[in-house]
Order: C-alpha cells, then sequence, then structure tokens
C-alpha cells in the first residue's frame, strides 16, 4: 500500500481526524486491532504535540502526517514547524489542551505523582522512535515504526 | 465519537461514567465535571471509563488532576477499568500504581 499522507490545520478538533485517517489506513492494510490501537494512540499523542507546540508559536502552518504500511513494517511520521521546542506546561498546558493546567502540576501534596510525557508514551506504543530535525526549515519529524513480524497481520 | 458524562450518587462516592473518546479535543469537559464535583464537596470519585473507547496523554493528565484535588482534601480518585487498549497507556506512563483501579464500581467501593 502507499503512503497516505494528510495536512491538517493545527487545532484540537483535526488530532481526532490524524487518528481516524490513521486507523483507516492501518485497517485497510490488514493490521490486528491491537496494533491499531497502538497506531492511533501513538498518532493521537505525536499529533496534540505538534498542535500545541504550532498554537504556542501562533503558527497556522499544516502539522503533516505520513502513514506507510510496507510488508514488514509500519511507518508514521508526524511532522511540526516549530522553531524552538519550549517546555509547554501548567495553566498553559491546560489552554493550549495538551495537559490538564494548573490543577495537576506538581505540588507538595503529591510530588510524587508525575504527569504523562508524550515522549514516554509514544516511546512505549512504538516499536521505534526516531526524532529528527526538519530538512527545509524549524521543526522535527517524529518517525514511529512498528515491525509487522512481531505483531501478527491476523488475530 | 464524542464524550458523554453520566454522574450518579452510590453512598458516600460519586460514580462518574464516561463514553466515547477522551482525547485533547474532549478532556476538558471531564477536567470541569471533576473540578465540579470538588467544588460541592464530593471528594470521593470513581471513574468509570468502562465504554470509552479512547484515552490519550490529555485525558490521563484530568485524571491526575482529579486526583491531586480530592487527595488534598482527604478524598480518593478510582478507576474502573478493564480493557486492556486503556490499561496500556496506564501501564507505559507507571500510573497503574497512582490509581486504584478496578473491574467493577462495586469493587472500587469495596477497596475502601
Amino acid at each position: 500500500m502507499g503512503p497516505v499522507r494528510l495536512a491538517v490545520a493545527p487545532e484540537r478538533s483535526n488530532v481526532r481526524i490524524a487518528r481516524l485517517v490513521a486507523g483507516s489506513a492501518c485497517r485497510t492494510a490488514g493490521l490486528t486491532a491491537s496494533l491499531i490501537d497502538d497506531i492511533r494512540l501513538a498518532v493521537g499523542e505525536a499529533c496534540s504535540r505538534a498542535v500545541a507546540l504550532h498554537q504556542s508559536h501562533d503558527l497556522s502552518d499544516s502539522v503533516t502526517v505520513e502513514i506507510e504500511v510496507e510488508e514488514r513494517v509500519v511507518s508514521v511520521s508526524v511532522c511540526d514547524h516549530a522553531p524552538v521546542e519550549r517546555v509547554v506546561e501548567g495553566d498553559e498546558a491546560g489552554d493550549l489542551g495538551i495537559g490538564p493546567g494548573e490543577d495537576a502540576s506538581p505540588s507538595s501534596l503529591d510530588e510524587a505523582i508525575s504527569l504523562p510525557d508524550v515522549m514516554t508514551i509514544v516511546d512505549g506504543l512504538a516499536d521505534e522512535l526516531e526524532v529528527r530535525p526538519r530538512e527545509a526549515g524549524p521543526g522535527i519529524i517524529m518517525v514511529m515504526r512498528w515491525h509487522i513480524d512481531s505483531n501478527p497481520t491476523r488475530d | 465519537m464524542d464524550l458523554s458524562l453520566n454522574t450518579r450518587s452510590e453512598g458516600d462516592y460519586e460514580v462518574i461514567e464516561v463514553a466515547g473518546e477522551i482525547d485533547v479535543y474532549t478532556a476538558p469537559r471531564l477536567r470541569e465535571t471533576l473540578i465540579d464535583l470538588v467544588g460541592k464537596g464530593r471528594y470521593r470519585l470513581i471513574v468509570d471509563v468502562e465504554r470509552v473507547e479512547f484515552l490519550d496523554s490529555t485525558g490521563l493528565g484530568v485524571l491526575v488532576g482529579g486526583l491531586k484535588r480530592v487527595r488534598s482534601n482527604g478524598g480518593s480518585l478510582d478507576v474502573v477499568c478493564t480493557h486492556d487498549r486503556l490499561l496500556k497507556i496506564f501501564r507505559i506512563t507507571g500510573l497503574t500504581k497512582v490509581f486504584g483501579i478496578h473491574d467493577s464500581v462495586a469493587a472500587a467501593i469495596e477497596s475502601h
């Protein structure tokens, strides 16, 4: 199956569209339900991060997603155009919709509870994660890969 | 699928039944519900995600936020979840050690 490319405006609601497209492409390619779940979640996390970065930099450029299912590997790349990744947390994260906002910020009451981290989640979901700078300008490309050998294509 | 939220009382507990998708777009509604309950002095919460199709890190963050709010008032926030597709993200983020995760609302209540 040839690659599927998608460009979405940096809006929260479009994260769901990207997720749905990724799920459809993987379903069409005959991947297992559990693998599709992992890919949908990873795409959602990566796109949420990219959309939030674009919003925090007031960038209207599209976030691009490319999904390619080959014989032995599924590759998904998510590309943003944000100049420098800065830490977005606390109230700002809540406002941007990528985090719970101030109510989940570390506090003296419960220092032990750590907030979910997008990179940790994506790294845990994908068999391989590669993060590299975009060549044509600012931004990064997150490339996630799943080996189909280790994830049989039949349920 | 959008998010639907239904809250009911079971004894001292408030059970929040969630259905649909908890993601970057819908999680703020769950956050508002939890903040509203805490604002009304309801500090014993059970979030039932059995009918949730999708949960991402934003949704987990909202649950963490809710947990911190109720704990600061001596309360608790338990999760009802049996689906592996949702439990996986709790495991990856280490939150299985933070939340009480139960098979049913009854089991969540009995755990206290």
